[in-house]
This record gives structure tokens, C-alpha cells and sequence, in this order.
């Protein structure tokens, strides 16, 4: 009996020790926004632009089955402000006519341009240019997964930086400016990453992003909350930390020779994005390679991408996220604990083991240590209900946070209706969100113990819409 | 006190805080917003006055006292403007610099002891013209922060102190190729003023290899001719990166005469030298580096081969036809392999389009 309380009463201090090291990496992330803000000089950007020193970049955007965005894709991109760079699209074994849509889109002929295959892959079938574009190569490739479109592309892109960006992602026109940024400051840089937010309400115009609103759903508003709290303010903190293991597949700077170097993305990974990251950080921390090279985060640089907006395709893809972890963890154990890997091996690791690894099974357990000590008169209601409000108002807490840091960057929210909306949305999360995302979660364990190792659902593509006249 | 209750307590502690906080929150987004609107507001009014006194359709008391009101709103605005002029039409600009008293303020911010402020102040007197400036800048050139001793240096460049040229490559960091390019960039800001020291710095090397490269880097964006004396000496350097810059900088100022001191390069130790000799050699317009490029598309590096065949090609038809001989003919299966492959990459071979 004594035992299931003490149990409850750790679940409950593991929750506050998680709650309470989010809310340091959110300060930690904010202030370092602050001194990074500081820092930058007036014209420094346009200096960048202008620069015969800034490298020039090889997008590579890999697809598979991407017709209804590609185009727009595309075209964002193609809107960006760098000096020099050149767009790689990998379709992927697309069926639904992905290339098509760019043939008709921006001219495409078939050139005969094998590429330096310095990763293997699958099959490259044909290498296509723009008559239009000059800088716009569409590769078409035997399907493979991701990784392996990324790898392909490595073979054809020919700059010294290249930039990894999923199909349904939209930059701003300076994003790529602030990616490059570090590389310019400092020559031990080995990647760049930046803010992804959602895409799923931004209106278009003429592939530039004119105005930023909300999803449309509270699972879509859910989701703008979560990025802002873990993927970006806590990611900054990480990053201080030497602990950013996880650097989002939608938008990553790296430098080419050191992702050749390291074999590229893994082909066979659940979430490549994830182990990729790990295995960077396994490299370039390990003391023993002498490496002194650092990953970077650019908080100014803002990449949009499509959140699932209805229950299954949200369910898929967070089981699928959680199979990754689990997968790239697991690969990477050795780090674990590991002063060889310094604060990376010593906190990084841990921390992504204990509350992202394994978050939903403990925080499960609580729920069932709960339910059962309610039922056998160890704990009263009144206590367990109090300590179900706790977990939830420190959620709130946080969220909050993250909105004030939010509200003092330009990535606030655009009026005040949107605001309430997220305040309305975060005040809900806990109260079926967060717990339908713990089911997905359990699931997507248990699945990978016995041995899924699938993608999951594919993402039903909207396109984006444009400026209303 | 039992664990519940304390529970408890934390709980309404935490609920009071969000409160706190979410009204915080509005506070912030209310201010903010209102800076914003009042910012934009300040624009819209002043830039139209602006536009009209450059155009000499308002005079200076009348878009003083608009700017006045604002005077560090107005500051970024003339900077933006400064920015979007050329050197020549900014010089109106001094008067409202001057009339609107920047300088004591940003002056006494170059002395704080928050870098971002010293930052600041560093760009922001570049803007204002004031030769008072100068020695307070030229102290700043020993900042400990490298962002600081750019941000000087670039304002020292705008402000055209010749004198400064020297300072500015001692006192900042020259490790590495991208300050030295950075450096470079700063240097060439200073135009003219820039030539005379640069020259000397060729000529007599007064400073060690790293002052070299970012003399020679500097001298290429200046396009600096008469430095095509000194940079041939250099050629013999025994430093590598002297020698590479030497030779780039040659093959960007373009003087054909080059040619066969470059070429004597070719069978330099250091593959980075040869790769930068290959790539010069189609920057300047000599049929005689054909045979030079030719035989040296079968060097053992990748980058030479690579830079001798794009080299080739960019000496119009002989070299094409050159490239397109060796892609069949060399001796070297990597030299037929790379010819191939650049002359491909160009669509000048195997191009096939594909059907309707």
C-alpha cells in the first residue's frame, strides 16, 4: 500500500523536476534570444546578402507523393534573398504526379547529369532542369524513405552548404540569410537550425508568406502552442546546453562534407530527422575526434510546415515520433550517461531518455497508480484530484511562458482575436489534448516493441492559401 | 505540513502566478503594439518630409524639427536612408545628423560596459560623418569584442580615415579565411583612401602572411592594377595561403601578362595552390594556359582537375574544343572522366531532352 503512494509521490516529483527544467530552458532560451538580438548590427543582413563571402547553398527538398504543395514550395523558395543557391527537388518514387505538376510548373528537360555518389541510395532514374529556372534541378528517383531522397539529392547538389527542407515547407524570404549567419561568424560551426512553426493558417501571395494567422482548429492552435513552448523557446535553452538532439527534418544547414562524412541521414530510420541529430552530436561532441565544432540555433530564422489537423493523421504522427525516439535512442545508447560526450553525454541524453523517451509510459503509470490506489482507499479523491490540478495549471504556467516570450518577438500573433484563441487553447490542452497525445504515445511504444518500424499514415497535403484580393 | 497540503499551497501559488502572468502578458502585447503603431505612424510622417529635403523641396529647420521628436526612431531612419544612398547624394544627410546632436550620446555609449550598447554606438557613428569620432574609433579597434572592433572598423571605412587601414588589420583576429575575407570586405569599403596603404603593405611587407592575404583579398575588390607587380613577387611567398590569395587575386584583376608567371605555379606542392592556379588561368584570356590546363586535367586532386576543365571551357572555343579532344583522347581516364563531366554539366555534351 505504502509502496503505490511513494510511487504516486515520485510520478509526482518527476512531473514537477520536468515542469521546472522546461521553465529554466524557456528563460535560458529567451535570454539567449535577447543577447542574440543584441548582437546583430544594423545592416548585417543585408550585408550577408551582399557578401562574396557568404557560401552559396544547395536546397534539397526531398518528396514523396507531394503534388498538391510542391509547386508552392517552390515557388516560396525560389523568393528567397541569398546571393547564390540552387533548389534540388527529390521526388521520391512519387505516384501522383509530383513532377508533373514542377514539368508543367517551371519547364523541365531531361538532362543527363549522373552526380558524385558519395552516399549510396536508391537509383537515380532521371535528372531533370528548368528552362525557366536556372537553378532548378528535379531529380526522380526509386522510392525509398526520406533519408534516402536527402541522400540522393547530396549526389547532385553541388554547393559547400546544404540546406535540408521537408516538400510542405514554407520560409520567410530572409530565412536562409539567418541560417548562414553563424557559418560566416564563426568557421567551427557544423549546422545551422531554426524556428519551425505551423503552416497550416498562413495566407500567400505570389509564394511569400503576406500574412501569418491560426490554424483553424483547436488540434492545429494545440499544436502553434507546443512548438513555441518545446521546439523552439526549450530547444534554445537545449542548445545551450550542447543538448539539441533532436534538429526538426524541416529545416537544417549543414555543411556538406560533414553530412557526407557522416553517411547522411540513415535511410531505415522512423524519424531520420532525430537519429541523424544524435548521431551529428555523437560525432562532433565525442572528445576523442578533437572536433570543436558546435550546432547552432538561429532564433530569427522561421520555417513553416503543415500540421496534421485531424485526430488520425495527428495520432499517426506522433506514434511515429515516438517510435523515432525510441529507435534513435536506442542506437545511440552509448552516449548515455557518458562524460565522454560531455555535457551532451552527462545531460542531453538523460534528459531526452527521461522526459521525451520515456515521458508517456511513466506518465501513464501515474494514471493507473492513481486509478488503482482511488479504488483501494490508498489515496482520497480530494488528493488525487488536487494533484491532477497542479499538473495542470503548472502546464498552463508554462504554456503562458512561452506566449510571453512569444508576444515580445515578430512571431506574435497577429491580432487580438488570434490571441485569445491561443490563450482559450492552451487553457484546454490539458483536458483531452494532452492526454489523447499520451495514448499515441503509449501506443507508438508499444509498437516499437514489437518491432514496427513503418512510417505510418502520409500527410493529406492542403495547399496553402493565397491573399484574399 | 503533509505532502497534500502542500500540494495545495504550490497549486494556488502557480494559479495566482498565470494569472499574474497572462494580465503581464496583455500588458506587454498592448505596449508593444502601441511602439509599433507609434513607430510606423512617426514613419509615414517623417520619411515624405525626408524625401522632400533631399530634393531640396524643404529646408533643414523644418525636417529638423519633425525628426526631432523622436530623435532615435528618427536615427534608424536616416540610417535606413543612408543605407539606400549612394556615397555622393549622403553627404546632405550630415546636417540633419549633426543638427539633431547624436554624437555626444552615442560617443558616451562607445564607453559603456554592456557590449551590445558599445556595438550600437561603433556602427552608429559611422553614419554621422563626424571626423571628431575617429580617435574614440580607433580606441574601439582594441575592444574585446571582435563584433565591436568590426563594427569600428566598418565605421572607420565609411568615415574614410586612409590612417586607419593599418590599425584595422592589426587589431583584428587573422586566423582563418573567413575574417580575412571579412577584413577584406571592411577594407574595401574604404575605397580609395584604402589604395596607398594596401599598395605598401604589397610592396614593402611591413606585416606578416595573414596581413599579405588581406592585402591581396582587398586589392582584388578594389581592383587595384597597379598592385599586379607586388602580387607577381608574392608568387614566390613560402607561405601557401599567400601564395593561393596572390594567385586569385591575379587571375580576378584579369592582366593576361600574368600568365606565365601563374602557369610556373602549376606543379606547385600544395593542391590548393594548383586548384587556385587552374581557376585563374580561366579568368584570363591567354590561349597559351591551354596545354598547362590541359595536362593538368589529370592531376591527382579532384579540385584541380575540377578547376582545369571549367577553365578550360571558359576560354571560349578552343578550350572547349580542347576539353572536348581530352574528353575522348587523354591519356588519364580521370582527366576523359572529369572533361565529360564538366562538358555535360554545361550541356555542351549528352544533353538529351526529354519527349513532349
Amino acid at each position: 500500500m505504502n509502496m503505490i503512494r511513494i510511487l504516486i509521490w515520485l510520478i509526482l516529483a518527476y512531473y514537477l523536476l520536468l515542469q521546472l527544467i522546461y521553465l529554466v530552458l524557456l528563460m535560458i532560451g529567451s535570454l539567449q534570444t535577447r543577447r542574440y538580438r543584441k548582437g546583430i548590427s544594423f545592416t548585417e543582413f543585408r550585408r550577408i546578402g551582399e557578401s562574396r563571402l557568404t557560401m552559396p547553398v544547395s536546397l534539397i527538398v526531398p518528396c514523396f507523393n507531394e503534388a498538391p504543395v510542391i509547386g508552392t514550395t517552390v515557388r516560396n523558395l525560389l523568393k528567397l534573398h541569398y546571393p547564390q543557391f540552387e533548389i534540388v527537388v527529390v521526388s521520391d518514387g512519387s505516384t501522383d504526379g509530383t513532377v508533373e505538376v514542377l514539368r508543367e510548373s517551371f519547364g523541365l528537360r531531361r538532362i543527363e547529369r549522373p552526380g558524385r555518389r558519395k552516399i549510396p541510395s536508391e537509383e537515380i532514374l532521371a535528372v531533370h532542369e528548368s528552362e525557366k529556372i536556372p537553378n532548378l534541378i528535379v531529380v526522380e528517383k526509386t522510392n525509398g524513405r526520406r533519408a534516402d531522397a536527402i541522400n540522393a539529392g547530396v549526389a547532385l547538389a553541388r554547393y559547400p552548404l546544404l540546406c535540408v527542407i521537408d516538400a510542405d515547407c514554407l520560409l520567410e524570404p530572409d530565412t536562409l540569410i539567418r541560417l548562414a549567419r553563424p557559418f560566416l561568424r564563426d568557421t567551427r560551426t557544423a549546422a545551422v537550425t531554426g524556428v519551425v512553426r505551423p503552416s497550416n493558417g498562413l495566407l500567400l501571395q505570389n509564394g511569400v508568406i503576406a500574412e501569418r494567422r491560426l490554424p483553424r482548429t483547436i488540434l492545429g492552435i494545440n499544436q502553434e502552442i507546443e512548438y513555441a513552448r518545446s521546439f523552439q523557446w526549450a530547444r534554445i535553452g537545449l542548445s545551450r546546453f550542447r543538448s539539441m538532439l533532436c534538429i526538426s527534418g524541416a529545416l537544417i544547414l549543414i555543411r556538406k562534407s560533414l553530412l557526407v562524412e557522416l553517411g547522411g541521414p540513415w535511410p531505415k530510420a522512423v524519424t531520420d530527422d532525430i537519429e541523424f541529430t544524435m548521431r551529428l552530436n555523437r560525432k562532433i561532441q565525442d572528445r576523442r575526434n578533437r572536433r570543436n565544432e558546435r550546432l547552432v540555433f538561429a532564433p530569427d530564422a522561421v520555417c513553416y510546415t503543415e500540421v496534421p489537423e485531424t485526430a488520425r493523421l495527428y495520432a499517426s504522427q506522433r506514434n511515429r515520433w515516438q517510435r523515432g525516439t525510441l529507435q534513435a535512442l536506442w542506437r545511440n545508447r552509448g552516449m548515455i550517461f557518458n562524460p565522454r560526450y560531455g555535457l551532451t553525454g552527462l545531460f542531453g541524453m538523460p534528459f531526452f531518455l527521461l522526459f521525451e523517451g520515456l515521458a508517456s509510459v511513466i506518465e501513464l503509470s501515474a494514471w493507473i497508480l492513481m486509478i488503482v490506489a482511488l479504488i483501494l482507499g490508498i489515496a482520497t479523491g480530494a488528493e488525487i484530484l488536487w494533484m491532477i490540478f497542479l499538473a495542470y495549471i503548472l502546464g498552463v504556467f508554462l504554456s503562458l511562458c512561452a506566449v510571453l516570450m512569444t508576444e515580445t518577438t515578430l512571431l506574435r500573433s497577429s491580432g487580438w482575436a488570434d490571441f485569445w484563441r491561443i490563450i482559450v487553447a492552451l487553457l484546454i490542452d490539458n483536458l483531452g489534448i494532452h492526454q489523447f497525445h499520451l495514448l499515441c504515445r503509449v501506443v507508438g511504444t508499444v509498437e516499437y516493441l514489437f518491432g514496427r518500424r513503418d512510417l505510418g499514415l502520409a500527410m493529406t497535403r492542403k495547399e496553402s492559401q493565397p491573399l484574399p484580393a | 505540513m503533509n505532502l497534500l497540503t502542500l500540494v495545495q499551497i504550490t497549486a494556488m501559488v502557480i494559479t495566482v502566478l498565470s494569472l499574474l502572468l497572462l494580465a503581464g502578458i496583455v500588458i506587454v502585447r498592448t505596449g508593444y503594439t502601441r511602439r509599433l503603431v507609434h513607430r510606423e505612424e512617426f514613419q509615414k510622417i517623417a520619411l515624405p518630409h525626408l524625401c522632400a529635403y533631399l530634393e531640396e523641396k524643404e529646408g533643414r529647420e523644418a525636417i529638423l524639427g519633425i525628426l526631432a521628436k523622436e530623435r532615435f526612431p528618427a536615427l534608424e531612419l536616416l540610417m535606413e536612408q543612408t543605407e539606400q544612398m549612394d556615397p555622393e547624394a549622403r553627404k546632405k544627410l550630415a546636417p540633419i545628423y549633426s543638427g539633431l546632436s547624436f554624437l555626444r550620446p552615442i560617443l558616451a555609449d562607445l564607453g559603456s560596459r554592456h557590449w551590445s550598447l558599445r556595438l550600437r554606438s561603433a556602427e552608429r557613428l559611422g553614419y554621422l560623418g563626424e571626423e571628431s569620432s575617429i580617435p574614440p574609433l580607433m580606441r574601439a579597434l582594441g575592444d574585446e569584442v571582435l563584433d565591436v572592433r568590426l563594427a569600428a572598423a566598418l565605421s572607420l571605412a565609411r568615415l574614410g580615415c586612409g590612417g586607419a587601414v593599418i590599425p584595422i588589420i592589426m587589431a583584428l583576429d587573422l586566423s582563418g579565411e573567413i575574417s580575412q575575407r571579412r577584413i577584406a570586405e571592411i577594407l574595401a569599403v574604404f575605397g580609395e583612401a584604402a589604395e596607398e596603404p594596401i599598395f605598401k603593405i604589397l610592396h614593402d611587407h611591413p606585416l606578416g602572411p595573414a596581413a599579405l592575404c588581406i592585402a591581396a583579398r582587398t586589392s582584388d575588390l578594389l581592383r587595384l592594377r597597379k598592385a599586379v607587380e607586388p602580387l607577381e613577387r608574392l608568387l614566390e611567398h613560402p607561405d601557401d595561403d599567400v601564395r593561393i590569395n596572390a594567385v586569385r587575386t591575379l587571375g580576378s584583376l584579369g592582366d593576361p601578362s600574368c600568365v606565365p608567371r601563374i602557369t610556373a605555379l602549376c606543379d606547385d606542392p600544395g593542391w590548393e595552390v594548383r586548384s587556385a592556379v587552374m581557376d585563374a588561368l580561366g579568368r584570363l584570356p591567354s590561349n597559351n594556359s591551354i596545354p598547362v590546363l590541359t595536362e593538368s586535367l589529370g592531376d591527382p586532386e579532384w579540385w584541380v582537375r575540377y578547376h582545369a576543365a571549367e577553365s578550360l571551357r571558359k576560354l571560349g572555343v578552343e578550350g572547349t574544343d580542347a576539353l572536348k579532344k581530352a574528353s575522348s583522347a587523354h591519356a588519364d581516364a580521370f582527366a576523359r572522366d572529369m572533361s565529360r563531366q564538366v562538358l555535360e554539366q554545361n550541356g555542351i555534351l549528352n544533353t538529351t531532352e526529354v519527349p513532349a
